[in-house]
């Protein structure tokens, strides 16, 4: 059976682990309890899209994120929700056959598969830093992204230009919205990216057969709607000024706040203490070292050095409101300003002329007639 | 179509509604249009779209200057219903009119500021069917929306006066004082309840500003801002429309309330030293910078001007002392609003997105313009040599 349920349950993934994991990416998505139904139904129901999963200059470190999860529901249901088609580390086909099956995959699910990418592209050089059979990241990239329906950058590499991107960045790198402008692209940064994450953004496309609400970087808001300092266990500890000094200092012991040891927490946005790491064991706050702000773009300059403090004021990410429709905005306000003020302007004419007609009235002050 | 009427003798027959244009007016109508271009644009796309509030910064300009400051400024209307109703300040009656249509249409002002300020505006209902009886809020949900009603009926005793409707003119006048009496309370209640919602804001609010006294406070200043406003509202319509502003009147007015800020400043100070904080007044930082100048400026030295008939008796000193007084209060709830919250707020500091202004700029070009339609075609303002609006009952009508 070509769909998640039919996927699991030929693997022996019992009725209560579905409900779970459907659970989970209800939670995930910050959705209400109640919609957990609507989403084990979409999942059991949904045909199951076909994925073209894209490497270029990475560290398969996203890869690795959600494969290393023993979680029977989070990283091996992004594998079962998906008709993965093609993904390098793991297929088993090599050279002219794993070519082949790319583009079989792209005939076959024309104008319908996702497209994930993961890393940078580097775009100096005609695009010699990194090629694949024969050709260079920038030109699969732009063949691949043609016939898709969508792309998900995941990491930090793909959404922003990540670690190859720091200076000097020799090598051009580049995100995939700065290079895809005709396609929605979806940003899953974090170095690397959570795989619950990924798995609530496919599961969040096939309940609702759109991709989730994002902020104006391309990140889904369900999970990166929020500061990792608003949402910090140890925020209680920063409110009160009680900060770790030194590591391993009596502070530090007791979990107090690491923002003097460089945490950048205040202008990282995830949902880091909502999900955690390693199947929601910790997260590196909650384990004490501090926050290195790997989602947000201009990591890695941005982060380093990670143990210098961000300094008396906290400077968060520079919250740019999404003004759906700004023009409008302008237009609606211009025009009713207008609209207003030349109906006064009209009558304000017609006064003027019947008041020169007859000159006793229009004297201006209304109060005073009949004096 | 000729200009019969005198101003003793009012015909039978209405008269036209009336309203003069005038360039100035032609801006006025400008800007309202923009306000209201952008409060569909806020209504349909929401706050994060129309305003640069944040989860950090969560209330902004329409908070400081729509609800907290214009409630305050609109304090005018109960204060002087309660001294010329029940406080036997009957010579004051000939101001009483004016100070219920500027608190009325601040009132107006101030239900449409919190309506925008409601995330989803649409559930604004929702406290008439479920009783959160535990909040602050709905306490003040109730006041202003109640007395936003009585208000309306005060101004529909005016109403009944210009537009006779027989049923209306007796009803009207049985239920004047029961309407006048709650339109007294229920302000007294608002009012500090909005001074109540920043005692939750313990910890976040500089100890300057934050007390268990803060409804008291909020009740006070209210209380004396309002003679401040009619006497700024009778000096400057008084100037527009070629009269003589009432003075004698206006002065004996705020001279009970220059006692009254005497009172509140010696509450202040005493509350600090009781919490222990009259140090932080000295700190050199920018809040307590803030402290001083608003006492100073606000309290001390409009208050002293109050108390000194020299000054109160003419035209100048009473405007300039009004106007220091009013400016004062707004200070102070800009100060605990903002200023007090800074410190703590870990985000860059706020300011409002054009479409904020636009919408503020709008509500207030509003009121005036209403305010010029009613002045105009009602019976509002204390007329030159005519006797103080007589008590309700006798037919003024028919005079």
């Amino acid at each position: 059976m070509n769909t998640f349920a039919g996927s699991i349950r030929s693997r022996g993934v019992t009725r209560r682990d579905f409900m779970k994991f459907a659970s989970v990416m209800t939670a995930a998505l910050a959705l209400p309890v109640r919609y957990t139904g609507r989403i084990a139904r979409a999942l059991a129901s949904a045909a199951r899209p076909t994925v073209i999963w894209l490497e270029f200059q990475d560290c398969a470190g996203d890869s690795e994120s959600f494969l290393r999860s023993s979680h029977p529901t989070a990283g091996q249901a992004v594998l079962d929700l998906i008709d993965l088609a093609y993904h390098e580390t793991i297929m088993a086909p090599a050279g002219a056959a794993a070519e082949k099956n790319l583009r079989d995959a792209m005939e076959r699910a024309r104008g319908k598969y996702i497209v994930i990418v993961e890393g940078s592209i580097p775009t100096a050089a005609g695009g010699a830093y990194c090629t694949i059979g024969g050709r260079s990241a920038v030109q699969i990239l732009e063949e691949v992204a043609s016939g898709a329906a969508a792309l998900i950058a995941v990491g930090t590499c793909a959404s922003f230009g990540g670690l190859p991107a720091a200076a000097p960045n020799p090598t051009g790198a580049m995100g995939v919205r700065d290079l895809v402008k005709n396609k929605p692209v979806l940003n899953l940064p974090g170095c690397s990216v959570n795989g619950v994450n990924l798995a609530a953004t496919i599961t969040h496309y096939l309940t609702f057969s759109e991709l989730p609400a994002t902020d104006q970087l391309g990140r889904p808001l369900f999970a990166y709607g929020q500061r990792i300092h608003d949402t910090c266990p140890r925020r209680s500890h920063f409110d009160a000024g009680r900060f770790v000094k030194e590591w391993g200092d009596a502070g530090h012991r007791q979990g107090w706040c690491l923002y003097q040891m460089g945490c950048k927490g205040p202008k990282a946005m995830h949902n880091c203490a909502a999900v955690g790491w390693n199947d929601g064991t910790s997260w590196p706050i909650e384990a004490g070292h501090p926050c290195i702000a790997c989602t947000e773009p201009g990591f890695w300059d941005g982060s380093t050095p990670f143990y210098r403090w961000m300094g008396e004021s906290l400077l968060p990410t520079p919250h740019r409101p999404a003004r759906p429709q700004g023009s409008l905005g302008i237009g609606l306000g211009a025009g009713a300003a207008a609209a207003a003020a030349a109906a006064g302007t009209a009558v304000l004419i017609r006064q003027r002329k019947a008041g020169a007609a007859r000159p006793d009235s229009g004297a201006g002050d209304p109060g005073s007639e009949g004096e | 179509m000729s200009v019969t009427t005198t101003a003793l003798a009012r015909p039978a027959a209405p008269r036209p509604w009336t309203f003069h244009m005038t360039s100035f007016r032609v801006v006025l109508l400008g800007i309202a249009g923009l306000g209201i271009g952008s409060v569909l644009y806020r209504f349909l796309f929401g706050l994060s779209a129309s305003t640069n509030l944040t989860d950090q910064w969560p209330w902004g300009l329409w908070i400081w200057w729509d609800v907290a400051a214009g409630a305050a400024l609109a304090g005018g209307g109960y204060s002087t219903a309660l001294m010329v109703n029940f406080l036997g300040g009957d010579k004051w009656r000939t101001v009483e009119r004016g100070a219920f249509l500027t608190s009325m249409l601040g009132y107006v002002m101030v239900s449409g500021g919190l309506l925008l300020d409601l995330g989803r505006w649409f559930n604004f209902w929702r406290p008439i069917r479920f009783w959160g009886y535990h909040s602050v809020m709905f306490l003040l949900f109730w006041c202003v929306a109640g007395y936003t009603v009585v208000q309306l009926v005060e101004f529909g005793h005016i109403w009944v006066e210009r537009v006779p409707t027989p049923r209306m003119t007796r009803l009207m006048h049985r239920i004047y004082v029961p309407v006048l009496i709650v339109g007294v309370v229920l302000p007294i209640l608002h009012q500090s309840a909005l001074g109540s919602l920043f005692i939750v804001a313990k910890g976040r609010l500089d100890p300057l500003w934050w007390s268990m006294l803060l409804p008291l406070f909020f009740l006070m200043s209210s209380f004396f801002v309002g003679p401040a406003m009619v006497a700024i509202e009778n000096i400057v319509s008084a100037r527009a429309h070629g009269r003589r502003a009432p003075v004698p009147v206006l002065g004996d007015m705020v001279r009970v309330t220059g006692k009254l800020m005497g009172v509140y400043l010696v509450l202040k100070i005493a509350d600090l030293v009781w919490r222990g904080e009259l140090g932080r007044m000295f700190e050199g930082t920018t809040a307590s910078n803030f402290f001083l100048i608003e006492m100073l400026i606000g309290i001390v030295v409009p208050g002293a001007m109050f108390l000194l008939p020299r000054i109160r008796q003419t035209v100048g000193g009473l405007f300039a002392a009004s106007f220091l007084v009013v400016a004062g209060v707004v200070f102070n709830r800009a100060n605990v609003v903002f200023t007090g919250m800074a410190r703590s707020v870990n985000a860059p500091s706020y300011f409002p997105y054009w479409m904020e202004l636009a919408v503020t700029g709008g509500l207030i070009a509003g009121a005036v313009l209403t305010y010029l339609f009613i002045t105009e075609n009602f019976p509002i303002l204390p007329e030159r040599g005519a006797a103080p609006s007589p008590a309700p009952g006798s037919a003024r009508a028919a005079g």
